[in-house]
């Protein structure tokens, strides 16, 4: 799993047990390291600020109430981006219209070219593209590429088969390389 | 700006967002006031509320298909995966929190948290030798949710109200 995560943060022993003892301001600073890796997620998973607002809300709201069950067999960052993560699937089960969609083109598997334009390098644009993508999509290609899950994972967390992610990871590719070099065209 | 850039590359490239207020605020409330251990009791309390409510469930079949044991030792991953995806999505379709009673929300909850540990054990055995087993657990939690929802909406369709809480007790 790739370290280059946003969620990638040391976060000492010995604040995890403060916080397992009900110290408010051991919470407060793992809300502060982890607010916007997890703000970040749920707006690139979700696509909007309120819903990404929420999963922030209700990850931390779980963080709090659940630490005790975090045994620290794996780093705790781990631990909490799978909250939210679970978080921000759970509420785009919820709101996607087509997240029920099962559909995997064998023309999907075989292309496995990752590259973008160099428009890509242009955080605005990129920024502008990926929201143009139906949202499973954009959350499979985020779950990929920037949290470093593999296809199975991303299978497991959302539900859904391998060919599937794989499907949906190679036509997000080629969509938003489509949308970057036709900006104005493409919708 | 004239090369093309690996897509990876290009996504860690964009800037972290921030929320327009903090939210710390209205989240210190829920600081636990003790310390906080694994809440064993009410889970097995719940699990219990809900494996009674799943035997009265169990008489008439309304998974569309009994799984379980079917697929075997010999059954493929792949195949238990497209039937977990399969009742997954239809166990959250079947969910109607304004047409459903606490009892039934707080045990479509109680799947959705044994669904989260079972993701992480699927996550922390990756391909070992349980993998199969931990999907076969998946489904047949799946099966139970769906069994439950699609219940609640039969209820819900004749005008009944359904509360695994009576239910329980009949």
């Amino acid at each position: 799993m790739s370290h280059s995560s946003h969620f990638a943060i040391d976060v000492p022993d010995s604040l995890i047990q403060r916080a397992k003892r009900g110290d408010g301001k051991a919470f407060e600073q793992i809300y502060r390291w982890f607010e916007r890796p997890i703000y970040t997620l749920g707006l690139r998973l979700c696509g909007q600020p309120s819903e990404a607002q929420e999963v922030l809300q209700d990850s931390m709201i779980k963080v709090m109430t659940k630490i005790g069950e975090f045994k620290g067999q794996s780093p705790f960052w781990g631990w909490l981006r799978q909250i939210a993560v679970n978080e921000a699937l759970m509420r785009l089960r919820r709101t996607s219209k087509t997240y029920g969609d099962e559909d995997v083109y064998e023309m999907d598997l075989a292309d496995g070219n990752a590259l973008l334009p160099p428009q890509a390098a242009e955080a605005a644009q990129l920024l502008a593209a990926m929201q143009k993508l139906p949202d499973i999509t954009r959350s499979v290609l985020w779950l990929y590429h920037m949290e470093g899950f593999n296809h199975e994972e991303i299978a497991v967390q959302m539900g859904k088969s391998v060919s599937f992610s794989k499907s949906q990871l190679s036509r997000g590719t080629k969509k938003l390389r489509d949308l970057l070099i036709e900006p104005r065209t493409q919708g | 700006m004239s090369q093309p850039i690996h897509i990876s590359n290009a996504l860690q490239a964009l800037p972290l967002e921030a929320p327009g207020h903090s939210l710390w605020p209205q989240l210190q409330v829920h600081v636990p006031k003790h310390a906080v251990w694994p809440k064993w009791p009410l889970a097995l309390a719940a699990s219990a509320v809900l494996a009674v409510a799943i035997l009265q469930l169990q008489a008439p079949d309304l998974t569309g298909g009994a799984v379980g044991g079917q697929l075997g030792a010999a059954g493929n991953l792949q195949r238990l995966m497209d039937r977990s995806a399969q009742l997954e999505n239809d166990f959250y379709a079947l969910q109607d929190d304004a047409q459903s009673s606490a009892t039934v929300i707080a045990a479509n909850l109680s799947i959705e948290d044994r669904l989260a540990a079972i993701d992480g054990q699927l996550m922390a055995e990756a391909g070992g030798a349980d993998t199969a087993a931990l999907w076969q657990e998946r489904i047949d939690l799946l099966s139970q949710g769906v069994s439950l929802n699609r219940t609640n909406a039969a209820y819900n369709a004749d005008g009944r109200h359904y509360d695994l809480a009576l239910a329980s007790l009949n």
